[in-house]
């Protein structure tokens, strides 16, 4: 579904991505694991299309040409990036977000549009799973949301989108266990054999929720290792030190 | 000078035609003692008074048939945003009866044609229309009243072979709201059918004990180029007031908004939003006078420009040395969308009291280009995206404003404005 090739990102002339390889198939749940600045997020916003990165190499989604796309072109063919530091967005409520972001990819998928009534049924359906309350949606996007809150927030508009390729970038941090239950069964849950999954995170602890096909490694901006779920436990008693050369 | 003589001469015309006329000989006295302001002058030079200085205006006369005419098919032009108001017009500054829905005020209103003139802290142009007011609006609310009193402010002209002169309309209206009483009015200044106009507008609010008043005022005018808005509450104890003042802003716009809480537990929330394009301007200015212990005000005053539009804010914030335990907080924000366009603010806090809790804050900036990000990465185009984010921004404004469909034909105006 996915194909990097020699992936090259850089910010302020400084490079983060250096000439980073790597493909994911549909039904595939991988990892990708790495220190503080080996470039893991980098890699996930210079996928999803972020502005202020000069970026060279090839991104192939789908057969397209991800990197020519832009990035409202990306959400719609079907990337989903959950983000590290959802941002809170005053005055915009999540449900007219969200529903003006589901409407235009069914509009884009040749579906129907959803009404008002229609959208708040399917928000509803999913709102036990990621246990955030109808009030919320009401609320302005993550305005006085606590941590845990935001970050299932995303996990909410990832179950509102279906979208093909998803991409979790620290799901998991700052969530205490209950979350992370929640977001584990909810991830667990959208795994399916149209859908791969991207979890980028530095603890194991996720991990142990939904036990990811692949894990790998990155260390300045490249993937220095790949292994199955084990890896992840040889991380966690050795740390990065000794691998992430 | 030459502008002095000229103004005399009007007066001296107008004079056995204007109610009071005694009352304006001292308002023409003061004003040759005073004269007009420079651009440069401190108080001025942030509002574009240029051609108010370059044009001697004709005071606009007691409306004759025609105008009325003209401008009743003006009214019949706009949409209804208040849909179970009462209507009070003012024609070219002028209070009409007969287009009013005099006789059948709500319970509780009384409406007569006549305004005093204002006192204190004239200013050049307050003078100017001191001199030649018409018949302005006096109102007085008592008890609880549910209708909305709508103040419409229609200057028209009766289209002839010769260009009209550039007209001068100098509206006056004046509030008393009894103890307890309680009214919301609504203040529309609708386009002018005069290309080069002045409108020199003054509402004047006496809020009495315990007394509320919810206030509105949009201005779309763009025809008249030229817009001088000056309202002036004072409170008295346990009386809350909240203004809403939206405007696209003209050649030369600038709006003064003076509040004095007068009573302890008075409050007042002013907001303002202003949408401009092209080269329209808007001198946005505030003056808070916290004269009684306990008394708060909060101040949220939004800009959004575009092309070469100018703004200033200037947010002047005034706690007196016995004025213990007041809460006051201003905050003035500005979205500016293109290069070209400039914004500006100048918070100016007297505080002589000890014990209050007083704030500011300004900001002048684009959109969040994290927020757009969040929005695009959601499937949202970026004009769809920056609408969003946009609209959230003065939104902040427009949800003080309670009567839904006037919310909504705001939201339009601005929507037309912004896009």
């Amino acid at each position: 579904m996915l194909q990097v090739k020699q992936l090259k990102a850089a910010i302020n002339g400084s490079s983060i991505l250096n000439g980073l390889d790597y493909e994911i198939n549909a039904g595939e749940v991988h990892a990708i694991m790495g220190p503080n600045g080996s470039g893991k997020s980098t890699f996930a916003k210079v996928l999803a299309g972020a502005d202020g990165y000069d970026v060279t190499g090839s991104v192939s989604f789908d057969g397209m040409d991800l990197l020519d796309m832009e990035v409202e072109m990306r959400a719609r063919a079907g990337l989903f990036l959950a983000m590290q530091y959802p941002i809170e967005i005053p005055g915009v409520s999540n449900l007219y977000m969200m529903k003006a972001a589901v409407n235009t990819v069914r509009a884009h998928r040749g579906q129907q549009e959803l009404d008002a009534v229609e959208f708040m049924e399917f928000v509803r359906a999913k709102l036990p799973s990621v246990n955030l309350s109808e009030e919320m949606m009401h609320r302005s996007v993550n305005a006085g949301f606590s941590g845990g809150e935001k970050k299932r927030n995303e996990v909410l508009h990832m179950q509102l989108l279906e979208p093909r390729l998803v991409i979790l970038d620290e799901i998991d941090s700052g969530l205490d266990i209950d979350s992370l239950k929640w977001i584990a069964a909810a991830i667990e849950e959208a795994r399916s054999p149209e859908r791969a999954i991207i979890l980028v995170t530095h603890y194991q602890r996720l991990l142990q929720h939904v036990v990811p096909d692949k894990v790998h490694v990155m260390s300045a901006g490249r993937l220095v290792r790949s292994g199955d779920h084990s890896l992840a436990a040889e991380l966690e008693q050795h740390g990065y030190g000794k691998i992430a050369v | 000078m030459q502008l002095l003589e000229h103004y005399s001469s009007e007066f001296a015309k107008m004079r056995q035609l204007l109610p009071r006329p005694e009352v304006r000989d001292a308002a023409l006295q003061r004003l040759r003692q005073q004269g007009f302001p420079t651009p440069r002058d401190e108080a001025w030079r942030d509002t574009n008074i240029r051609s108010l200085l370059d044009t001697g205006f004709a005071a606009a006369p007691r409306p004759s048939q025609a105008v009325l005419s003209a401008a009743a098919a003006r009214l019949r032009e706009l949409p209804e945003v208040l849909p179970d108001s009462a209507r009070l017009v003012l024609v070219n500054g002028w209070y009409v009866a007969e287009m009013s829905e005099a006789g059948e005020m709500p319970d509780g209103v009384t409406a007569t044609a006549g305004c005093d003139p204002e006192d204190a802290g004239k200013s050049a142009f307050a003078l100017l229309g001191d001199l030649f007011a018409g018949d302005g609006l006096r109102l007085v609310v008592r008890g609880e009243v549910r209708r909305p009193l709508h103040l419409l402010y229609v200057n028209a002209a009766v289209p002839g072979p010769d260009a009209p002169p550039p007209l001068l309309f100098c509206p006056k209206v004046s509030v008393t709201v009894e103890p307890g009483a309680s009214v919301t009015i609504v203040e529309s200044h609708v386009a002018s059918a005069a290309a080069n106009s002045f409108s020199n507008c003054t509402l004047r609010l006496d809020m009495e004990a315990g007394s509320k008043v919810s206030h509105v005022c949009t201005q779309w005018d763009q025809g008249s180029r030229n817009q001088l808005q000056f309202m002036r509450a004072r409170q008295q104890s346990g009386s809350a007031l909240s203004t809403v003042a939206v405007s696209s802003g003209a050649d030369c716009a600038r709006r003064q908004t003076d509040v004095e809480l007068c009573g302890e537990r008075s409050s007042c929330q002013i907001r303002g939003l202003y949408v401009l394009g092209a080269k329209r301007q808007m001198d946005f200015r505030t003056k808070v006078t916290h004269a009684s212990a306990n008394s708060g005000s909060e101040q949220l005053v939004l800009g959004l420009l575009k092309d070469k539009a100018r703004s200033m804010f200037h947010g002047h914030l005034v706690v007196n040395k016995d004025a213990q335990q007041v809460q006051a907080h201003q905050k003035n924000e500005n979205l500016v969308l293109a290069e070209g366009a400039t914004a500006g603010s100048q918070p100016m806090l007297e505080i002589r009291a000890d014990d209050v809790k007083c704030s500011h804050g300004a900001a002048i900036g684009n959109l969040d280009k994290e927020a757009l990000f969040a929005l695009r990465a959601r499937s949202l185009d970026e004009a769809a995206a920056r609408h969003v984010l946009t609209e959230a921004f003065y939104n902040r404004v427009l949800e003080a404003v309670d009567i839904e469909p006037l919310r909504l034909g705001i939201r339009d105006h601005i929507a037309m404005d912004a896009s």
